[in-house]
């Protein structure tokens, strides 16, 4: 678990990674300010605001119809708001394409694990890189050789995620073959290859085996050493216990609690809330 | 004899014509997923855009790259809104492009309806050389465009650029997840693709010397789709394959079709060739959708 | 004006008539079905052979004609869509084949009827303008619309008030659900060919009463029935039949300011159109009801 996740510098040196705790130190990463989802009548989010704070990871938990999974959806701009603002380092959201987050520095992930299954694990790596100038038609013609040095960069540091997440035996493998610990972590190292500040877990213990689990917190502890933050939304209470360090919790569409572990776990209201089955 | 290499000079112009004609398509629909029912209307636009200029003494190669652009363009406007909806959308709404296309063609005083256009100026023309010899001369411009194009898309294919379009075809959320701005992609591939069949369009009006509407109907966009699929959606190599052996079926059965075999006619024999390519289509869904070449694990026609 | 909505209504009656088989077959079986515009000529020609041959009058093919309709398409299920389906082919590789379909089919009948342009032999005085009306029908054209509406108050029955019907509509809600639920899957499934089929045949045949007969005729029928269940919301039955009387009327009324030739484009315009602005159709997309 020493290697070093940091991205590899590209060309121009000036970009910072996630590894580096350079992130602003006053304010919130990450802003939900008031968010409001309806489907026709119904609000499946009901005005909900949040922080997260650079360094943090917060949980993100509520009993089955809380609005957790749709907020998730909103923040990640794969579903529209109907109401409120979500803002990223300074940078409001809510209305733009859904690409624009992962190019910020907000990367997400996915319930059930996706990989591209007819691509190496390699492939999988490096398409996830962000800025590359070989994606861009008039390079390729152009600056044929700009592009196969920034490849060769992109394939380094892919090789460096390959090594920390133990995948090296299977790195040019296809990706459909692969187990399903193996694709998890697959998943991860792709994320991190868009250089993220902060990554969206969506329920990422969800059909993992007891070994499995314990890696993934592991690596999801590591990551935040070296700097990242995370918003995790879990089913799993022993997960969301274990490391997180501010936990938010919703039911019908609504907050109803915020705070420590120790304090929500006591809290009269989340209990009830899943007690009573809401 | 020299008859006979005429029509074999032929019968390889139309394959490696097709086998252009075909990796555009294989470049929008084999490595993006865009299902493109409609590839023939930009084999006619490219054909009529130089049949056009090049009858106004427009210089034949500018005549060319105008045919390419031309059906760039019309597919970028097709795609923008299309591209925005759901994947078997963009197939109706190609498909009746290219019927709209075909009739306005039959239409309009400045494509001649349906006389069509002919005597135009041909490539390589000046050369003093016979017929036949410049038959053979044009196979070779031909096969020298299409193996450049070939290189070309290969280059891309394996390029960055090439891998998000793969991406994009196994899972576009999570393409869009990581960043990548897949609509600019989507229409980046089929305007390309439409690019390369507006050139197969050129070459196929100075390979007829003669077009008219009937040229382009919708039949041919599927034997493009035959020729893909046979040889394996997803590969270069397989649209060459596919085309080979597509013609060289064509060529066999027009053999038997050239004229009436018992009480069947021409008409009937043709008739019956073609349902030769829907059982074949068919048949090669339900057994081999993967095509010739293409393997299991790769990406195939499905994702 | 008058008249040329009223020849709308006559074509978008047929239309709607085949487009809510096209729409069933798409929201239960989940295929583009490219061949269904063939299935429709495949009716025509079988009423034609019937009428012309046998001298049977042409209201009395209709139902041998649904028959035959039916019949091909539970065949092409058993032949090549459960095959498929068997071996988990994924939506494109469907599509593919049934462009195959379409093209054997369509030369099928080129090779047995040959590629002229026919008609059914109609009594002279169906052809008739019909009496005092503002617009200009004949008493075929106004069969055409009772046939369709009364082949639609059969489907709309079979739908809300049949065991197969409701399981049906169980389906196309959603599939993974009734594969579990009990519902019997193949039982619908060739019940959904069954109607589908036999509508599109029995479509081809109300077409060839107001239109010439050719091979291509179901093929060109093809765009406009798109366009009708994009304008009501694909999987929508209720909104195919309404959109298609509306893709009628729009082709129809164009004729006013373009050639006829247009009116072709001019449904596909309207069909562009509307994605543009309703991407899930006027109606919304539903699941048959």
């Amino acid at each position: 678990m020493t290697a070093d996740v940091r991205p590899s510098a590209p060309a121009s040196g000036s970009a910072p990674g996630a590894a580096d705790g350079t992130a602003p130190a006053a304010g919130a990463m990450l802003s939900v300010r008031d968010v409001r989802k309806l489907f026709g009548g119904f609000a499946a989010v009901d005005g909900v605001s949040f922080d997260v704070h650079p360094g943090e990871i917060v949980g993100l938990i509520g009993p089955n119809g809380a609005g957790k999974s749709t907020l998730f959806q909103v923040i990640s701009l794969f579903l529209p708001a109907t109401s409120g603002e979500v803002v990223f380092m300074g940078t409001p959201l809510i209305g733009r394409p859904p690409y624009v987050p992962a190019r910020l520095g907000l990367v997400r992930t996915f319930q059930i694990t996706r990989v591209f299954a007819r691509m190496t694990v390699l492939e999988n790596l490096m398409f996830a890189a962000p800025r590359q100038p070989g994606e861009h038609l008039q390079n390729l013609l152009l600056q044929p050789r700009r592009v196969r040095e920034h490849e060769a960069q992109v394939a380094r540091r892919a090789e460096e995620l390959v090594e920390y997440f133990n995948l090296g035996r299977v790195r040019d493998q296809y990706a459909g073959a692969l187990s399903g610990g193996q694709r998890k972590l697959l998943e991860m190292a792709r994320a991190l290859m868009t250089e993220p500040r902060m990554m969206l877990l969506d329920e990422p213990m969800a059909g993992v085996n007891p070994a499995l689990k314990e890696e993934l917190l592991r690596y999801i502890r590591d990551l935040r050493e070296k700097g990242m933050t995370f918003l995790v939304i879990e089913h799993d209470m022993d997960m969301i216990m274990r490391i997180c360090d501010r936990i938010v919790v919703m039911a019908n569409g609504r907050i109803i609690a915020e705070g420590d572990p120790q304090s929500v776990r006591e809290n009269r209201a989340v209990i009830d809330a899943y007690l009573g089955g809401a | 004899m020299s008859m006979l290499l005429g029509y074999f000079a032929g019968f390889l112009t139309n394959v490696v014509i097709y086998t252009l004609f075909v990796i555009g398509l294989n470049l929008q629909f084999g490595y993006t997923g865009l299902i493109n029912f409609g590839h023939v209307a930009f084999l006619a636009v490219g054909a009529y855009t130089v049949a056009i200029l090049v009858t106004h003494h427009a210089p034949i190669l500018l005549a060319v790259l105008a045919g390419m652009a031309v059906a760039a363009l019309f597919s970028f406007l097709l795609g923008y809104p299309a591209l925005r909806l759901r994947d078997d959308y963009l197939a109706i709404v190609t498909i009746g492009f290219a019927e709209v296309l075909r009739i306005w063609l039959n239409n309009v005083s400045f494509t001649n309806g349906p006389e069509g256009i002919g005597g135009f100026a041909v490539p390589l023309s000046w050369l003093p050389v016979s017929h036949d010899a410049w038959r053979w001369l044009f196979l070779l411009l031909c096969a020298a465009v299409t193996a450049v194009v070939f290189a070309a898309v290969e280059y891309l294919a394996r390029s960055p650029w090439g891998r998000v379009l793969k991406a994009i075809r196994e899972d576009e959320d999570v393409a869009v997840a990581l960043g990548k701005n897949i609509v600019s992609y989507k229409l980046a591939a089929l305007a390309l693709g439409a690019a390369i069949a507006g050139l197969a369009g050129g070459l196929t009006a100075f390979f007829y010397q003669y077009i008219n509407p009937h040229n382009f109907e919708a039949t041919i966009t599927f034997e493009a789709w035959t020729i893909m699929v046979l040889g394996g959606v997803g590969k270069n190599w397989g649209a060459v394959l596919g085309a080979v052996i597509y013609f060289g079926l064509y060529t066999i059965t027009s053999e038997f079709t050239s004229s009436p075999i018992g009480p069947f006619s021409t008409d009937q024999l043709a008739a019956l060739r073609i349902v030769l390519i829907g059982v074949v289509l068919i048949l090669l869904m339900i057994y081999r959708p993967q095509g010739i070449l293409g393997r299991k694990e790769d990406l195939g026609l499905d994702r | 004006m008058l008249q040329f909505i009223a020849n709308g209504v006559v074509v978008g009656a047929v239309v709607a008539v085949t487009a809510v088989g096209l729409t069933l077959v798409y929201s239960i079986l989940k295929l583009t079905n490219f061949a269904h515009g063939d299935m429709v000529t495949f009716g025509a020609y079988v009423a034609l052979l019937l009428n012309l041959s046998l001298g049977l009058d042409i209201w009395w093919t209709l139902p041998p004609a649904f028959l035959a309709g039916a019949l091909l398409g539970v065949l092409g299920d058993r032949l090549i869509w459960s095959r498929m389906r068997r071996r988990q082919a994924g939506s494109v590789s469907f599509i593919v084949a049934s462009i195959g379909l379409a093209l054997a089919l369509r030369n099928l009948i080129v090779f047995f009827f040959g590629a002229q342009t026919q008609h059914f032999r109609l009594p002279v005085e169906m052809r008739q303008p019909l009496g005092p009306l503002p617009v200009k029908l004949t008493p075929d054209e106004v069969h055409v619309i009772v046939a369709a509406v009364v082949l639609f108050a059969g489907v709309h029955a079979l739908l809300r008030y049949t065991t197969i019907g409701r399981a049906m509509r169980a389906m196309a809600d959603n599939p993974s659900l009734s594969w579990v639920s009990g519902v019997d899957v193949d039982r619908v499934i060739t019940w959904t060919w069954i109607l589908g089929g036999g509508l599109a045949a029995v479509g081809g045949v109300l077409y060839g009463m107001i239109r010439p007969i050719d091979p291509n005729m179901g093929w060109f029928l093809l765009l406009p029935m798109f366009a009708a269940i994009i304008l009501g919301g694909i999987g929508n039955a209720y909104g195919a039949a309404v959109g298609g009387v509306l893709i009628g009327i729009i082709q129809e009324a164009s004729v006013m300011f373009l050639p006829a030739e247009y009116r072709l484009a001019v449904g596909f315009l309207a069909m562009i159109a509307v994605l543009l602005t309703y991407p899930r159709g006027l109606f919304g997309e539903r699941s048959l009801t």
